[in-house]
């Protein structure tokens, strides 16, 4: 029997292992359910407009805005697949040495990039093609041509695998650069949220960007999808263009991939992070923590100053913060700017986005973020009540006056709020600055510290159910006092009861479960056991 | 009053038992060397005994504290697991700092005793971050961590792993001294020789159970050992240990 390609065996045992892991956790499988899932309704047109009613325009006879359309999605697709791709190959690459050592070990550079590289595309292929594919059936169906299905279908799948392909090496540049450049922490992780906001705004102005490709090579890609749908104008020499560019990207991308490999894998080129560490002495406190222990007993306020510090060092911990921030600028752009909702609707989005924001660090996944230290801290005579004030004062000191402070700004900021507009977003914003934590505690204290999601070396970030679950009470609890802000955002004429009566069932849920939620969370954790 | 005191102490995952009815005594100025082949539940014992883990069943106390009450048994004990608990974004000198004020200890004489640590203990990059430690320098972290407030009770899990020799020794010394002091050891290793060297008692963890305990020369002496790693070969690999042991008394 002819031995097995060492590419495939790499491709195929840690596609295996990503297999294994999904289908052992019922989250898991389901994520990867879902999101193909809903992408393919969303796309095909099952639920509001979509591929089958572009379809169903072009057999109309309306070709040229059906053809423009499938045009405009093939581009702003593929920008946003290369975006997502460099995004995941360059935060994926800090695990490829120890996820392929054996490997690395037993055959060449060469065979075990590749295999990582093919490995990287066909999860996001498995992914997301799936919702191609059914927009190209649906398309099919809708025109009744079912010969479009042919190009559409076969054409996105090249334009995954294209995509998957050729940002690999940028991952692995990616990579290089941030080892090699003895960048902080905070900077590294700075660009990749710079890289997140740079795919949100692709995602936000994706005609626009599309309009732009279109007289660029990229518009070929349309081509390839649409020389089988018969009346289309596709260009068949512009579709075998533009595959034999592609096919010659690829095979560029893969031989770049093999030596950045080599380079990230096995360069001389890391540098040991020596930046910000402060040196103190032995046994004496630094001044953050000095004055934090005249207001709270000074093993808190330890806890407190070293959770801090942890933090700013690894801020990734944060990641699901940004979402938080990222809700708020959507709400502002669909419910204000582009939305029927008056100006007086920041501060309460403010308020709102700025407590969910606040609440989504270290405090959703208490234990997990200890790491390896936390039977240190379990066995160091502090109580649990001692760790989940610590940890919620943690978050409460520096969110209380960015939200309060935000909101109450940015209402007398918009102007021509009334004192009892003003005031109503003060108490509405005070009211969850302090239910986020504690709510995100008890909470975060139910996932133990090995269900949490890894991001990238050792950085563990909370886990995405307790993220949902905290999202959802959040809105639950924040719902009326919001309601009653936008009321008053929709018509000033609304009764200042109506204000008022909303923000104080807020402020009066929120007290109660903030309290709750407090005992909850140390209740829990008084009875953790390591198991 | 002992320093460590269980009756029928059980752990139970579904139906395996990791730990079955463990009856233990272990005086205070003693150390007591926890001995048993892979799995037969010495980890959870040591969690067990220092809150981290609730028991199915039975007692314990630990230098007069129930276990159940992990509040209060964390000012008594000290805990170095196998697995270095340390925060590896902080300096060695940041984490000593931190654990020393968690724990309550005077400023002043916190001032003192870590230089003198770091010193014995040849922690000579105690400002570089532990991220960059190699795993003999984060072992040692982790006991200068668990000593600094001179616990009644010391647990170790596997301590000698990744020592270099002087720091070996080194720690063996400060053990003794600890035991001397009035403290008690519990070592979990599977190092017989530094079993050999420093237990007073040793006992032997088979299949959750406690199959044997005695000093060490004489659970040499009655299996017939010259070494305690004969013993330990001698008692783990017969098909009936129970039967055997009944047989020798």
């Amino acid at each position: 029997m002819k031995p097995v390609h060492p590419v495939v065996v790499v491709a195929r045992t840690s596609l295996r292992q990503i297999y294994r892991k999904v289908r052992e956790s019922t989250r898991m499988t389901v994520f990867f359910f879902v999101i193909p899932v809903f992408f393919a309704l969303q796309l095909s047109g099952l639920f509001g407009p979509g591929a089958y009613d572009v379809g169903q325009q072009f057999a109309r006879g309306d070709s040229v805005a059906a053809v423009a359309q499938v045009r405009g999605a093939t581009l702003s697709g593929l920008v946003l697949l290369s975006l997502m791709g460099v995004l995941g190959a360059a935060g994926g690459n800090s695990e490829f040495k120890d996820r392929y050592v054996a490997f690395l070990t037993a055959t060449s550079t060469r065979s075990v990039a590749v295999g990582s590289v093919a490995r990287q595309t066909a999860i996001w292929t498995a992914l997301f093609w799936p919702a191609a594919l059914t927009a190209g059936v649906a398309f099919a169906a809708g025109a009744d041509m079912p010969v479009a299905a042919v190009s559409l279908v076969a054409g996105s799948f090249w334009l995954f695998v294209v995509a998957g392909v050729v940002t690999a090496p940028v991952g692995f540049a990616a990579r290089w650069v941030l080892d090699g450049y003895d960048l902080s922490g905070n900077a590294r992780f700075g660009l990749g949220v710079v890289m997140l906001g740079v795919f949100y705004l692709v995602l936000f102005t994706r005609e626009y960007v599309s309009a732009v490709l279109e007289a660029t090579p990229l518009s070929w890609a349309g081509d390839l999808l649409l020389v089988t749908v018969p009346g289309a104008g596709a260009s068949p020499v512009l579709a075998g263009g533009f595959l034999a560019v592609s096919l010659g990207l690829v095979g560029v991308a893969l031989a770049a991939s093999v030596r950045l490999a080599a380079a990230v894998w096995y360069g001389d080129h890391v540098r040991r992070p020596t930046e910000e560490t402060e040196v103190a002495d032995v046994g004496q406190s630094t001044p953050i923590r000095d004055v934090l222990a005249s207001v709270v007993p000074r093993p808190t306020a330890t806890l407190v100053e070293l959770t801090w510090r942890r933090t700013k060092r690894t801020p990734k911990t944060l990641w699901y913060v940004y979402p938080g921030v990222f809700v708020g600028l959507v709400m502002g752009e669909q419910l204000v700017y582009h939305g029927p909702f008056s100006t007086a609707m920041y501060p309460a989005i403010v308020a709102f986005a700025g407590s969910l924001a606040a609440g989504s660090g270290f405090t959703l996944n208490p234990l997990g973020t200890e790491g390896d230290a936390l039977p240190g801290l379990l066995t160091s005579g502090l109580s649990s009540a001692d760790i989940v004030r610590a940890k919620a004062l943690a978050v409460v000191l520096p969110a209380m006056p960015l939200v309060v402070g935000g909101a109450l700004g940015v209402a007398l900021g918009v102007g021509d709020a009334s004192p009892l507009a003003v005031l109503s977003v003060g108490v509405f914003a005070l009211a969850l600055a302090v239910l986020a934590p504690t709510l995100s505690l008890a909470l975060g204290v139910h996932y133990p510290p090995d269900s949490e999601g890894l991001l990238g070396g050792s950085v563990k970030v909370p886990n995405k159910s307790a993220s949902a679950v905290y999202t959802v009470g959040m809105i639950a609890v924040a719902a009326p006092g919001f309601g009653a802000v936008g009321a008053l955002a929709l018509s000033p004429s609304v009764a200042p009861t109506t204000l008022v009566g909303g923000v104080a069932v807020t402020a009066a849920v929120a007290s109660v479960v903030s309290w709750f939620a407090y005992r909850h969370a140390v209740a829990r954790l008084d009875a953790y056991s390591v198991e | 009053m002992a320093a460590i005191e269980t009756d029928g102490l059980t752990k139970r995952y579904g139906s395996v038992a990791a730990v079955e009815g463990l009856d233990l005594t272990v005086e205070r100025g003693t150390i007591y060397g926890f001995l048993g082949p892979n799995g037969a539940g010495k980890t959870t014992t040591m969690r067990l005994l220092t809150g981290l883990t609730r028991p199915s069943d039975g007692t314990a106390t630990v230098a007069g504290v129930d276990v159940r009450d992990r509040d209060r048994l964390g000012e008594r004990i000290g805990y170095v697991p196998d697995t270095p608990p340390l925060y590896e974004k902080l300096t060695a000198r940041e984490q000593l700092s931190a654990v020393a004020d968690v724990r309550g200890l005077d400023p002043e004489l916190a001032r003192e005793r870590l230089p003198e640590l770091l010193d014995r203990f040849g922690l000579d990059a105690a400002d570089d971050r532990i991220e960059t430690y190699s795993k003999g320098m984060k072992q040692k972290t982790s006991v200068v961590q668990a000593i600094v407030h001179e616990p009644d009770v010391l647990f170790l899990d596997e301590p000698t792993s990744g020592l270099d020799p002087n720091a070996a020794r080194t720690l063996k010394a400060a053990l003794t001294e600890l035991r001397d002091g009035g403290a008690a050891v519990f070592l979990s290793t599977h190092v017989l020789p530094v079993v050999d060297e420093l237990a007073d008692t040793v006992g032997l963890l088979y299949d959750g159970e406690l199959l044997a305990e005695d000093d060490p020369e004489r659970l040499k002496a009655d299996l017939d050992g010259e070494t305690l790693e004969d013993a330990f070969v001698e008692l783990t690999t017969d098909a009936d240990p129970t039967a055997r042991l009944r047989e020798q008394s």
